[in-house]
């Protein structure tokens, strides 16, 4: 289960807007316990695909880097990442080649400005992988009483 | 030769949530080696089933990957840093 606030999928749909035809991908910081994995912030980041901008996306050493520095700063776990698909959001070969089992990842479509998430993790053995349920939390009080849960 | 590894985030789970670890070894082939015998499930998601990096794990020695170094054989000095980095990537094949 993914809980995300619906503020994420504003600056989702607005990176995507920006970045427009390219695939917009970035980094999940957030907490995770008990398979419950509640969102905290995205860290935007830019796709440093050379080509096919427009359907991959590839995040530097250095960007993973950034991220993970983020995160320890804001005692926020690094979770995993996110990107656009403009099609379907089931994940497709090269998403699974390049998957880490113990990360999530999000994939978010913008069609018509109705945006769409989807999330995945990679199964140990990496041949698989199991869909999360995503969940939108609204008020400050769910994310904290979530927090607090995830902490207890 | 003791070296600090650095154990990026997806591969907590797998060495206890320990972050960063000593490990003995005089090249990086030789660290990573120690390093996935001593946290065994490591291995498969560093090593291919040929015994070679996998191709979506990157290995820094402090800032320089290894690729641009000389590989696994990379000898390590005191104080180096070995940093693992995974490759962040997907889409369609469209």
């Amino acid at each position: 289960m993914v809980k995300i606030k619906q503020e994420h999928l504003e600056q989702l749909k607005k990176q995507i807007n920006k970045n427009l035809p390219d695939v917009s991908c970035g980094a999940i910081l957030g907490y995770t316990s008990d398979g419950i994995t509640l969102i905290h912030s995205l860290l935007e980041l830019e796709n440093e695909q050379c080509e096919k901008r427009e359907n991959r996306y590839l995040i530097t050493p250095q960007q993973y880097m950034k991220a993970e520095e983020t995160a320890e700063n804001t005692n926020l776990e690094l979770i995993g990442f996110y990107y656009s698909r403009t099609g379907g959001l089931a994940p497709g070969e090269l998403d699974v080649k390049y998957a880490f089992p113990g990360f999530l990842y999000l994939a978010v479509s913008n069609k018509e400005n109705k945006i769409k998430a989807s999330g995945w993790i990679l199964a140990e053995t990496r041949k698989s992988f199991f869909n999360q349920d995503i969940e939108i939390i609204t008020t400050e009080e769910n994310i904290l009483s979530h927090k607090m849960a995830i902490a207890v | 030769m003791r070296t600090i590894v650095y154990i990026p985030s997806p591969f907590l789970e797998l060495t206890g949530r320990t972050r960063v670890v000593k490990i003995e070894g005089n090249t990086a082939g030789e660290v990573l080696d120690n390093l996935t015998q001593t946290f065994f499930p490591l291995r498969k998601h560093i090593y291919s089933d040929n015994g070679r990096l996998r191709s979506v794990v990157n290995v820094y020695v402090n800032e320089e990957d290894i690729k641009f170094l000389q590989d696994e054989n990379t000898i390590l000095k005191e104080d180096d840093v070995i940093k693992i980095i995974p490759t962040i990537a997907g889409g369609s094949q469209d």
